[in-house]
């Protein structure tokens, strides 16, 4: 047991002492916020003002009223349509039209302002969190980033298992560690245990990131259904570089190990049954079903992946 | 350049690449993903024409019911309707798509119309696909190709035999780019035959995207010392490069498609798409895209006798405690503020709505990590951070501490200005966190990192400055008052648990106080 935990150990350090390893690790979060946060800024520069166009000669001193407590100014224009179409008011109206530039939330605000004064037949609720089954809009959305943000990580998980052993075989470490008198398993699954809390530790504040910046429903879930995909890839990585054994090369048991992650992946879409038992399959399992999930038994399974991917290791010919 | 010569090198590298099984694997795997993608008959001339699906649910009126084709259920893009106390009907949804609002309308003469002016977005089509899925396929084979040479020593061999370095990276080039060209135009074939696509110029860039691709990935691991690590780059890198020039000529292809044509690579794989309109742009972007992968050609042969990079690690204290608060600063900096500009570009509701609790855990997570890779470099990982064994003095330090952290606190600083305001909420909460938990995580984190691993590797007054000015950027002065107390608590004790200790206590007792 002493053994295992300094190889873990060891190897935890030598990950987190390779820039490669923190530049690959690190680059997910910065692409995803970074491009968030830019497109945040770019659009608030580029987005229309705040104002709502109305004709010169309008009564707007109730919808001024109205629309102060969200933030929007009425302005006058000879041509509202044309005030929005030219980006100087990003919401307009004659009273009766709502104009606007693609959808925004704005226009649908001042329609309900209007829709209120006028005694419209049917009244709209704008800029209001919708309790619909799953969440809100901005939920779902955190959601599919929080995914694709952890099938990343499982993709990294593949390269991680399978680049683990691969090195380790070429530069003949892995043989030095099968000829001491200890079990032929460790190596194997100290490489899985280190691989999984390196990655656990990158993808769990990466998703906290995400969480702050768009907020990502049930995130303690998606966390444990990341790592397990993360962990499980790592998994197959380490059974597919076992299985390629001395002279195997490393692109072809990695294409290999991506398309089983690949196939992993769809699988949780394929048959949703079982998706939330899958330890990747759970992270792409319908929006509905995914409400279900604990993400404990995906990571529970995760282990077991890496439990095989450590025998196929100790059955491992390194020449 | 001698063509004979390419060839061999070409002939040679897939013959090694694809001994085996691989061999057959290579063909199966192209097979399996692009085939379906020529086949299947999506029809996206359907989908760009059909109308926005009526979804709702709760209280839906007969008329509503009654549209052709509606779907009635609870879904998260579903429109909620329903009545309050007066009897009136309320609609609650991101869009209402026309047919609906017609529906809920009839000849109401109080109804309120929309008019939503669309931009006029170009979509490409599955050729695009094809051109994408491809050049992926190959970001394996880039990563083993050159580097393999290098690990396996063979590269040496390959130098001094009769071949240019011209002739040799032109070789690779052509193996993997080539063969991932023949795959392209494969499936492209099979999608014009059964029509799911018409024959035109696009077929002229189409296999110029994965011979380009697979250029731009051997510029990445020209200097690759193993196969690993030239993975881990390409898997991570040229997707990105594809996928951001990909973006980057479909946003300039709304406004000038020639220009976007011009953009090496990403305009090939919009115009392999068949995206924009004319002759123009397809001839364009084969140009464009042929020129930068002759140009990358050359560019690697040139430096294919570099120093290979091994395992490097980042070497130096100064530059280490520099990265070390770039990268805290981006951390604290994006989960902190990033909210903000959710209320700056129009969204009040979503900006309000992310508290500053998650974002503070979220920074002080990223933090702790920095604090992890600063502890693994050396391999006394206690003593980068700053930690000892305790001693009876530690409890002076400590109490000067907790007093120095709660009169920077009520000290009186000059106001920042209004407009800062939400920052400044915002920012503070990371500095003195309202909540037990949260002040553990937070101060354990940042002290760990500014007082313990960067105070150790580039001084006091550099780490101090530096956590004033990552942590309290908009309140400077006391952070800077902050980080010069629990500075000089590590300094002249000699161990950041005593900072860790004080700043705890101290942010409690505040906590306490204000409470």
């Amino acid at each position: 047991m002493n053994g295992f935990v300094l190889l873990t150990a060891s190897l935890i350090r030598r990950l987190l002492r390779e820039p490669l390893v923190l530049r690959s690790l690190t680059f997910p979060v910065l692409i995803t916020s970074g491009v968030l946060i830019g497109f945040l800024a770019i659009w608030s520069v580029v987005m229309a003002p705040m104002i709502v166009a109305v004709p010169k000669g309008f009564d707007s001193a109730r919808l001024s009223a109205d629309l102060a407590p969200f933030e929007l100014r009425v302005g006058e224009f000879s041509d509202p349509a044309a005030a929005v179409q030219w980006r100087f008011a990003r919401v307009g109206t004659d009273g009766t039209t709502v104009w606007s530039r693609g959808i925004v939330r704005e226009a649908g605000v001042v329609e309900k302002v209007l829709r209120d004064e006028k005694g419209s037949r049917w009244r709209l609720d704008a800029n209001v969190a919708m309790p619909m089954a799953g969440g809100t809009l901005a939920q779902e959305q955190g959601r599919l980033l929080a995914r694709m943000l952890s099938s990343i990580f499982a993709l990294y998980g593949v390269v991680f298992g399978a680049g683990m052993i691969a090195r380790d075989r070429d530069d003949g470490s892995l043989g030095v560690e099968f000829t001491l008198p200890r079990s032929r398993f460790l190596p194997g699954f100290a490489r899985f245990m280190a691989s999984f809390i390196v990655l656990g530790a990158f993808l769990v504040p990466s998703l906290w990131v995400l969480n702050s910046l768009v907020g990502v429903p049930d995130i303690g879930m998606m966390c444990r259904v990341g790592v397990a995909a993360a962990a499980a890839s790592a998994g197959i990585g380490l059974t597919t570089m076992a299985q390629s054994g001395a002279k195997g090369g490393f692109a072809g048991p990695l294409g290999f190990a991506l398309v089983a992650a690949f196939s992993a992946l769809l699988s949780g879409r394929l048959v949703p049954a079982l998706a939330p038992a899958l330890p990747i399959g759970s992270l792409w399992a319908n929006g509905p079903s995914s409400i279900g999930l604990d993400g404990w038994t995906p990571l529970a399974m995760s282990v077991l992946v890496g439990l095989f991917g450590a025998w196929r290791v100790s059955r491992m010919e390194v020449g | 350049m001698r063509l004979s010569r390419v060839i061999a090198v070409a002939r040679r590298d897939l013959a090694v690449e694809t001994k085996g099984r691989r061999g057959i694997a290579v063909p199966i795997l192209f097979g399996a993903l692009l085939l379906p993608i020529a086949a299947i008959p999506v029809g996206e001339e359907r989908l760009a024409s059909v109308e926005p699906p009526v979804l709702v649910y709760g209280d839906v009126p007969p008329e509503v019911s009654g549209i052709p084709g509606a779907l009635i259920g609870r879904r998260w893009d579903a429109v909620a309707l329903g009545r309050d106390a007066d009897g009136v009907l309320h609609a609650r949804g991101e869009f209402l798509p026309p047919k609906l609002r017609d529906a809920l309308d009839g000849d109401d003469p109080a109804a309120v119309k929309t008019e939503i002016a669309y931009e006029r977005v170009v979509l490409p089509r599955r050729s695009f696909l094809l051109a994408l899925l491809t050049a992926s396929i190959l970001v394996g084979a880039v990563a083993e190709s050159l580097p393999g040479e290098r690990s396996r020593k063979t590269l040496e061999t390959l130098l001094t035999a009769g071949i240019t370095r011209l002739e040799l990276i032109g070789g690779k080039v052509l193996a993997w780019g080539g063969l991932g060209a023949v795959a392209t135009l494969l499936s492209a074939s099979v999608a014009v035959a059964l029509g799911r696509m018409p024959l035109g110029l696009w077929v002229l860039p189409l296999p110029l995207v994965p011979v380009c691709t697979v250029a731009v990935g051997f510029w990445f691991v020209r200097r690759a010392g193993d196969v690993v690590g030239a993975s881990t780059v390409t898997i991570r890198i040229v997707p990105a490069v594809l996928g951001g020039l990909g973006l980057l000529a479909w946003a300039v292809g709304n406004g000038s498609p020639w220009v976007a044509a011009a953009i090496p690579l990403g305009g090939a794989l919009l115009a392999s798409g068949d995206t924009w309109p004319g002759i123009v742009p397809p001839l364009v972007a084969t140009l464009s895209t042929g020129l930068t992968t002759a140009a990358l050609v050359g560019l690697i042969a040139r430096d294919l006798e570099s120093d290979p990079i091994g395992r490097e690690v980042i070497s130096g204290p100064k530059l280490a405690a520099a990265l070390f608060v770039a990268m805290a600063g981006l951390a604290h900096a994006s989960s902190l503020l990033g909210p903000v500009l959710w209320g700056v570009a129009g969204n009040l509701g979503l900006a309000n709505g992310l508290l500053p609790g998650p974002g503070v855990q979220a920074s002080s997570m990223l933090m702790l990590l920095i604090v992890a890779v600063a502890a693994a470099r050396e391999s006394d990982s206690f003593g980068a951070l700053g930690l000892r064994r305790p001693k009876p003095t530690d409890v002076l330090a400590v109490l000067a501490g907790v007093v120095g952290v709660v009169a920077a606190s009520f000290a009186s600083f000059p106001a920042h200005g209004v407009i800062l305001s939400d920052l400044g909420r915002r920012l503070g909460e990371a500095v003195f966190p309202s909540d037990l938990g949260l002040i553990v995580l937070a101060v354990v984190a940042q002290e760990l990192l500014f007082r313990g691993a960067i105070q150790r590797l580039a001084g006091p007054v550099a780490a101090g400055v530096a956590s004033g000015l990552v942590l309290c950027p908009v309140d400077p002065l006391r952070g800077l008052v902050l980080s010069a107390v629990l500075g000089g608590v590590v300094h002249f004790s000699g161990s950041s648990a005593n900072a860790v200790i004080a700043r705890v206590l101290g942010c409690a007792i505040v906590t306490f106080a204000l409470s």
